[in-house]
């Protein structure tokens, strides 16, 4: 091929004055929407937690102690982050080796689960095919196990439950909007409120009951929630389980177990409170979490540090 | 020449099977890379909208200057070196959040999308003039459309095989860094492809070989600025920037959108293979009979759909409810995704195509290369903009958790990700109406330009 008559260094020059410019306008960009934003970094510990790095999550705590109860843009603690999941097929969430079943999954996601995600599954050999010494499979923990850990770490190194988001939400009202029974149990243990309402007056109890969350409801009220709070519509935890059950057709059962364990005689069976954190271990059951407790409103709680 | 499948040479193929394998990469990582900037680096959703901007912006900028370099290093040594930055970009990003963190692993990721940038700039160039040195006259036609129709498929399997796929089997997290992974060795395909290409075979050179002088874009900006053509291009460029930016949403804001508003779980990749499904098939349907309407009323058309598609996702989902078959809100929100994805996609079709038109129709017969280069200038101080707003607004208004806080009724309409929807209806909304008002001016000298315009047209 011949050569061109090509002036390189015009190129490149060329190249090197719209980078600059591009960059330096970028920069002025920057600096007036930094203005805007303001300076809240996240704590570093948010995305460990995302990541699922349980071994980092102490190291840097380790580090810096101040992250464990670092709020974010909107006032959520590392604790508040570890209590939360949002998963469409809530089954994933309890699911060793991260496979669920979805019996209900529409005839798309059937069909993606026979072409792709099974083939992919087996390629990349997920189920885990390694062997313990009795020759049984390892099983890989589900989401909720590995959430629960983290939920313990982030305790035994002085995470705060009473700490409030920016609506009012503890990290136990999170748990029982995600739907995990354990680490609800857990927070219940350290000292989380049952009763705390957020800014619409509705406690972790309500939200429960509106989510289908039957499991999480019992655990809250055994742990003396109170089941007579109305939030800001006038609504209580029954009138939302009754709401949503119409809304959610394919949870009927969840909710019918909801609505059954509010209408259950109270039987106050608070759940063992942990000796570090809960200054009512020597008190009667009653008193440590009675269910007619008056109702805290959120600002109350503990304020953002 | 030696023909083989279709009429075409092997390199033809080649190329194409470049396109296919950097496309199932491409598509699959651009559509995770905001929730791979905030969950597998550690940004916060403002940075992570910041650096998908300055990703966006150093592509643009890149796609100035590497076209005349591609000409002189050829097609094949282009080829290779950009599928070597992509090869070594998506490893990067793949492996690199396994072994640093913090500050370290952030400025790491920013040098890889530096990289990766100049790669996609390079690939994007190196394509577009290989398909034509490996056609001639009679096959280029029908060898475009083959390449359009070869891209669309790989961004469709990229979306629900590569990107679900992943994200499914692995997990959210995992999922992200696999797909980078996958994207390494998708362009040591494409690298091994390059390889095979024999550049004797082209099957027509370009016409300055030898002799011709390049142009570099200051040059050519410095040429035309001062005529009054490209002053008209520049004010229509202006006045569509507001839609022009939704298309970029889709890649930098509708991720997260989807993922907050619905579920980690979502099939995210599956509704944006919607997208290339719709043009395509649209492109095929509408390609006889659309050249013969008026091309200022299609672009006001298109726009007016691209922009009033963001409405069903800025009413609040309460409204939806009263629609028969949508029970609670996950279906509301499924409907409006599913719903702004089709009104959006038919507007893009109509809107996108006409928009080269436009530009070449206004363009000197002798400029309109320079003048469809220049084209991307506005964009290339719009992209950064948009990365920062979409960052401000995610961080705002739909970030991560807000679901839970729709539910329980804890956000009002200024605190929604409806409002941020609203607000970009009222960026993009502005397109269509100031070409309306200014159609006078925008339209004035075409229909004594129009004969010079249709043989531009043509060879645009």
């Amino acid at each position: 091929m011949a050569k061109k008559n090509v002036n390189y260094k015009a190129i490149l020059k060329d190249g090197f004055i719209l980078m600059v410019a591009g960059l330096a306008f970028a920069i002025v960009v920057k600096l007036g929407f930094d203005l805007l934003q303001g300076d809240v970094q996240d704590s570093p510990l948010v995305s460990l937690i995302i990541q699922e790095n349980t071994a980092k999550i102490t190291e840097t705590i380790q580090k810096d102690k101040t992250t464990v109860n670092k709020q974010d843009d909107q006032k959520r603690t590392p604790l508040m982050w570890a209590s939360y999941l949002n998963y469409g097929n809530r089954k994933k969430i309890t699911a060793k080796n991260g496979e669920a079943t979805d019996e209900d999954a529409d005839p798309i996601q059937k069909f993606l689960k026979t072409v792709v995600y099974d083939p992919l599954r087996k390629l990349l050999n997920v189920a885990g095919e390694n062997k313990k010494e009795d020759g049984t499979n390892v099983e890989n923990p589900s989401l909720e196990e590995k959430r629960l850990e983290m939920t313990k770490l982030l305790l035994e190194n002085g995470a705060d439950v009473k700490i409030v988001d920016e609506d009012g939400w503890t990290a136990l009202i999170w748990a029982a909007w995600t739907g995990m029974p354990t680490v609800v149990e857990e927070l219940v243990k350290a000292g989380s409120d049952v009763n705390v309402l957020d800014n619409q007056k509705q406690s972790a109890l309500m939200i429960a009951a509106q989510r289908g969350n039957d499991k999480v409801v019992e655990i809250l009220i055994n742990a003396g929630a109170d089941r007579t709070f109305k939030n800001a519509a006038g609504k209580g935890a029954e009138d939302l389980a009754n709401k949503y059950m119409t809304q959610f057709p394919d949870r009927k059962a969840n909710y019918e177990a909801v609505i059954k364990a509010l209408k259950a005689p109270v039987q106050p069976k608070p759940v063992e409170m942990s000796p570090e954190t809960s200054p009512a271990e020597e008190k009667p059951a009653e008193e440590a979490a009675p269910a007619e407790a008056e109702a805290k409103p959120a600002e109350e709680a503990k304020p953002a540090e | 020449m030696a023909k083989t499948l279709g009429g075409f040479n092997k390199e033809f193929w080649l190329v194409n099977a470049i396109q296919f394998f950097d496309g199932l990469s491409y598509f699959s990582v651009i559509i995770i890379l905001s929730m791979f900037l905030s969950d597998n680096v550690g940004f916060s959703d403002y940075e992570a909208g910041a650096w998908q901007g300055y990703f966006f912006l150093f592509i643009t900028a890149f796609m100035f200057t590497v076209g005349s370099i591609c000409d002189v290093i050829g097609d094949k040594k282009s080829f290779l070196f950009a599928t070597i930055l992509l090869m070594l970009s998506r490893l990067g990003m793949g492996v690199f959040p396994g072994l640093m963190e913090g500050k370290v692993l952030q400025y790491s990721i920013g040098g890889l999308l530096f990289i990766m940038a100049l790669g996609t700039a390079m690939l994007v160039t190196i394509t577009n003039t290989a398909l034509r040195h490996f056609t001639n006259k009679d096959n280029r036609g029908k060898g475009f459309n083959l390449y359009y129709l070869i891209m669309n498929i790989g961004a469709m399997l990229a979306g629900f095989v590569v990107c679900d796929g992943f994200r499914e089997v692995l997990g959210p997290v995992k999922g992200n860094l696999a797909i980078f992974t996958f994207g390494f060795v998708m362009s040591a395909i494409c690298f091994l492809c390059a390889f095979l290409i024999n550049e004797d075979n082209m099957e027509e050179k370009d016409e300055n070989d030898g002799s011709g002088e390049v142009k570099t874009p200051l040059k050519i900006f410095a040429e035309v600025w001062k005529e009054s053509a490209f002053q008209k291009l520049v004010l229509f460029l202006c006045l569509t920037l507001g839609v022009r930016l939704v298309f970029t949403h889709q890649t930098m804001v509708m991720p997260k959108y989807y993922l907050r508003t619905m579920f980690a779980d979502f099939q995210l990749g599956a509704v944006n293979s919607l997208n290339p499904l719709i043009i395509t098939v649209g492109l095929a349907l509408t390609m006889n009979f659309i050249g013969k309407f008026n091309i200022v009323k299609l672009l006001v058309v298109g726009m007016t759909l691209s922009a009033l598609s963001l409405l069903f996702l800025a009413f609040p989902g309460e409204w939806f409810l009263a629609i028969p078959g949508v029970n609670n809100l996950d279906q509301a929100y499924r409907f409006v995704i599913i719903a702004q994805i089709l009104v959006f996609a038919v507007g893009e079709l109509i809107f996108s195509p006409r928009f080269t038109e436009y530009v070449a129709s206004v363009a000197p017969k002798d400029k309109v290369a320079s003048y469809m280069g220049l084209s991307a200038l506005p964009m290339f101080i719009a992209r950064p903009i948009n990365g920062f707003v979409s960052g401000l607004l995610i961080a705002n208004l739909c970030y991560d958790g807000v679901k839970a806080k729709i539910e329980t009724g804890n956000i009002e309409y200024l605190e929604s990700p409806e409002f941020m929807w609203m607000i970009y209806f009222a960026l993009a909304i502005i397109s269509p109406i100031a070409v309306i008002a200014l159609k006078r001016t925008l339209t004035q000298d075409n229909a004594e330009e129009q004969k010079p315009a249709e043989e531009a047209k043509a060879e645009a």
